[in-house]
């Protein structure tokens, strides 16, 4: 048996959780007893954490809308359509045009640049993050 | 102290975790069993459930903070090779949750072993535990219980006024979050599937939940078999006091059928046996109902 400590990626309190992981795959999760933030509490959210892990829903790469359908392509050609996109739109009508929906699974220091992004790089305050829906 | 161990003091809890060191050396050198689950304190101080499995890791076992293993041991062994044999570090209520587990199919007895250790009286009285001790103690020296109806914050939910109590109770289970947590964390909810996932009891996706249906079938379900090792209050983000809701039954058991969840590994319980044992045989509907009224 193989219990790995993690945090809940869920939101922003950031519990502790443990992982167990059988062969490779986690397949249950446990509150940290000794973790100062949870203290041995989680949410349903946390309690099922290891679920969405191997999830044949999960998404493991970008997707683009095409027409009616999504496809998969590369993380270097989703960046850059983004970007280019982005740019094109802000520079047309102005950086209240767009705007940046982050997540609470990144890092805070992902998130800080997401927004440090959106604020100080379009001139805009049309940023928000799931956790916060 | 003339080699009794006090779980009373420092010295004496050190001595009792050397002890069990000693004993788990020795089911490992002696392969009594695959693995011994217990706790490692591992870097940074930093303490969780392991499986041991070699003398070189002993160094770190500890047997503090109180941390249930009864649901986790049957997990283990459900994911495990049928021939695979664990050894569990017990308390009291780790012991009585997995002799409930046998009675109910849900562990093999002849792939559990158990060691023995009791609780220190601090412990007793956080848990208000009846009990603080296992059947067979392996190390150190038992602790006497505490009676849980001595507590203010059970008299208050289970004693006096009705409408009083029934407005406290009301009060707490309001702030349930419906995180699952007192289900998830119970050595002894193992029901497949679980009433509490069904629409026709619970509704998906609303808080607070029904009262009636979820926190009562619970209790209910868990009526002849909390061991109250307190497992679902401690996972309460809550707070709910979980473990006051089940006195009032156990007390009727323990009364009326002289029977104590998981104080036995083969002694039935009323509901799941042959009622020969029933003291009052023309008392078709117990005392403790009345307690349960609106």
């Amino acid at each position: 048996m193989n219990l790995v400590r993690t945090i809940c990626p869920y939101c922003g309190t950031g519990c502790g959780l443990l992982l167990r992981v059988v062969d490779g795959t986690a397949v249950a999760t446990y509150p940290d007893r000794e973790h100062p933030v949870a203290r041995g509490h989680l949410c349903i959210k946390g309690w099922t954490a290891h679920e969405f892990i191997h999830h044949p829903d999960r998404l493991t790469s970008p997707l683009v809308k095409k027409g009616d359908s999504f496809k998969e392509i590369s993380w270097d050609d989703a960046i850059k359509l983004a970007m280019d996109q982005l740019l094109g739109i802000a520079g047309k009508y102005g950086g209240d045009a767009v705007g940046g929906l982050s997540s609470a699974k990144c890092t805070n220091e992902e998130n800080y640049l997401f927004q440090k992004m959106i604020r100080a790089g379009f001139h805009t305050n049309n940023v928000d993050h799931c956790a916060r829906l | 102290m003339g080699g009794i161990i006090c779980a009373e003091t420092v010295t004496g809890i050190e001595t009792m975790v050397e002890e069990t060191k000693k004993l788990v050396q020795k089911f490992l050198a002696e392969r009594e069993s695959d693995g011994i689950l217990g706790l490692r304190k591992g870097d940074w101080n930093i303490i969780q459930p392991h499986v041991f499995t070699l003398p070189e890791e002993l160094d770190a076992l500890v047997l503090d903070p109180k941390w249930p293993f009864a649901k986790l041991a049957m997990q283990i062994l459900r994911t495990a090779p049928k021939e695979y044999r664990l050894a569990v570090i017990c308390r009291g209520c780790d012991e009585r949750a997995i002799f409930e587990l046998f009675k109910r199919n849900q562990i093999e007895e002849n792939r559990i072993q158990i060691i023995g250790i009791p609780c220190s009286s601090e412990q007793a009285r956080l848990c208000l535990c009846e009990r603080p001790y296992p059947t067979k103690l392996d190390v150190g020296d038992a602790v006497p219980g505490v009676d849980p109806f001595e507590d203010a914050g059970v008299k208050e939910l289970l004693m006096g006024d009705d409408t009083r109590r029934m407005k406290r109770w009301a009060q707490v289970l309001k702030r349930c979050i419906k995180c699952y947590g007192c289900r998830n964390s119970c050595p002894i909810c193992v029901c497949e599937p679980c009433k509490l996932e069904n629409e026709v009891w619970v509704r998906r996706g609303s808080i607070p939940t029904e009262i009636l249906s979820f926190h009562l079938i619970r209790a209910f379900h868990l009526s002849d078999s909390c061991v109250a090792c307190g497992a679902c209050q401690e996972a309460c983000p809550v707070g709910i006091p979980l473990q006051s809701l089940q006195l009032s039954m156990r007390r009727a058991l323990r009364e009326r059928y002289d029977y104590i969840p998981g104080c036995d590994p083969v002694k039935k319980s009323p509901i799941l046996g042959d009622f020969v044992d029933e003291p009052e045989k023309d008392r078709s509907i117990p005392e403790w109902v009345n307690t349960l009224r609106e």
